[in-house]
């Protein structure tokens, strides 16, 4: 048998890996080759057989006319691939920026694992969480292309609402300076009792007192100036890096330096209390900045398309 | 300056082809051979474009074949089924109906 046309066989046939019947098309190109050959030099050898080789095209392009209707992904779903692509990756880039600050690690069997990672480890794992994101999105979109029915994948718009007009600023302003003239008066905005307006009793020490203090006066003033430049600007940025930076300041609330020393009133744990309000801000903030996340996402891969 | 409208004859030839694949077979052929009689008539086609045709007919239905074993090299013969047939006629008459609709365009 011939040696080149045998080489020929072998690279057409690795591109119709896919196909269940490449024996059977290889067997047709052979005789066709060989036919060919024999009717148009009369004999067939090494060097007549190259030349038909050579008219009959590149073996990849000569697999892919037996592929054709054979999509690994519908055309139809190239927008899908963006857009959930772009969902997930802000889920999964959220959660990995919330374990990282509160330094936790997250297992959801068996898609997701977020070990509790140092800073460059958390640089490094970035990058790869988005190739494992489009990975298994394409493997979704493969698998619904190959099922060839007619499936209306859906299209979440409830992330890409315009965004209101800040109507609540004034409320949340007028929240933070009376929080701003409560600490500047007592040094403090958390209190254990307040039986005695003009005296009250500080929830914890001094150098807690302060710390806190003013870490949660720069949380509502973070949501005061958020506010304030929507009346200038309406991006959806805007929103993404506000949370951001509050989340930022609630990483510092959690991995406090300063050690608090609660004052003890009796029948009351206000230790337990102060860590369950502090957990419910940070669950709303966490939500609140992934369907920030999810927003700009959906906008950079679908509005500008 | 000639403007290439290689890519526009290609699209036209797709349906073509299928028609005369199916108007070639009501007699039995291998590709080579139809390769040939097509030639003979002054149309020219890529033996790896008819190929993959073929395959996809004889999945659908239109075209049968089977492998000849008894020459020097296996041949594979293709015929058309009462079901090429009747696509056949319904392609035929979907193609003289645009053929038609094209004559009046142009006389306009």
């Amino acid at each position: 048998m011939f040696q080149n046309l045998e080489n020929y066989l072998d690279e057409i046939n690795h591109y119709l890996a896919v196909s269940s019947d490449a024996k059977e098309i290889l067997a047709e190109i052979k005789s066709h080759i060989l036919e060919k050959t024999e009717a148009e030099y009369k004999t067939i050898t090494e060097d007549t057989v190259n030349k038909i080789i050579a008219g009959y095209g590149k073996p990849q392009q000569v697999a892919a006319k037996y592929l054709e209707g054979f999509e690994i992904i519908s055309p139809t779903f190239k927008r899908h691939l963006f857009l959930y692509t772009g969902i997930l990756f802000a889920c999964h880039f959220g959660l990995t920026l919330v374990a990282f600050l509160f330094q936790f690690s997250m297992v959801g069997f068996p898609f997701l694992y977020i070990p509790d990672m140092n800073i460059w480890q958390f640089i490094f794992y970035v990058p790869m969480a988005f190739i494992y994101d489009i990975g298994l999105v394409a493997i979704f979109l493969y698998l619904m292309t190959q099922k060839k029915k007619e499936i209306r994948m859906p299209w979440p718009r409830l992330f890409a609402k315009e965004m209101k007009k800040p109507k609540i600023i004034f409320m949340i302003l007028l929240i933070f300076v009376f929080f701003l003239f409560t600490f500047l008066k007592f040094g403090t905005i958390f209190f254990a009792s307040m039986n005695d307006p003009s005296n009250p009793t500080p929830m914890f020490d001094r150098s807690a007192s302060l710390y806190y203090s003013l870490l949660f006066l720069a949380l509502i003033a973070c949501e005061v100036i958020g506010y304030a430049l929507r009346f200038v600007n309406r991006s959806r940025w805007l929103n993404l890096i506000k949370n951001f930076v509050i989340l930022i300041l609630l990483q510092f609330v959690w991995n406090s330096p300063v050690k608090a020393e609660f004052v003890k009133i009796p029948g009351i744990d206000l230790k337990n209390n102060a860590i369950a309000l502090v957990l419910i801000i940070t669950i709303v903030v966490a939500f609140k900045f992934l369907r920030s996340l999810i927003s700009v996402g959906i906008q950079q891969f679908t509005l500008k398309k | 300056m000639e403007i290439d409208i290689t890519n526009l004859e290609t699209e036209m030839n797709r349906g073509f082809l299928q028609i005369l694949v199916l108007a070639a077979l009501e007699q039995k052929m291998y590709g080579y051979q139809m390769l040939k009689e097509l030639e003979e008539l002054g149309y020219r086609v890529e033996e790896n474009t008819l190929y993959p045709i073929l395959r996809r007919q004889e999945k659908n239905g239109l075209i049968k074949s089977e492998w000849d074993v008894t020459g020097d090299r296996p041949k594979k013969f293709y015929i058309i089924t009462p079901q090429g047939r009747s696509v056949r006629k319904k392609a035929l008459s979907i193609w003289n109906e645009q053929n038609e609709i094209l004559k009046k365009l142009m006389e306009i």
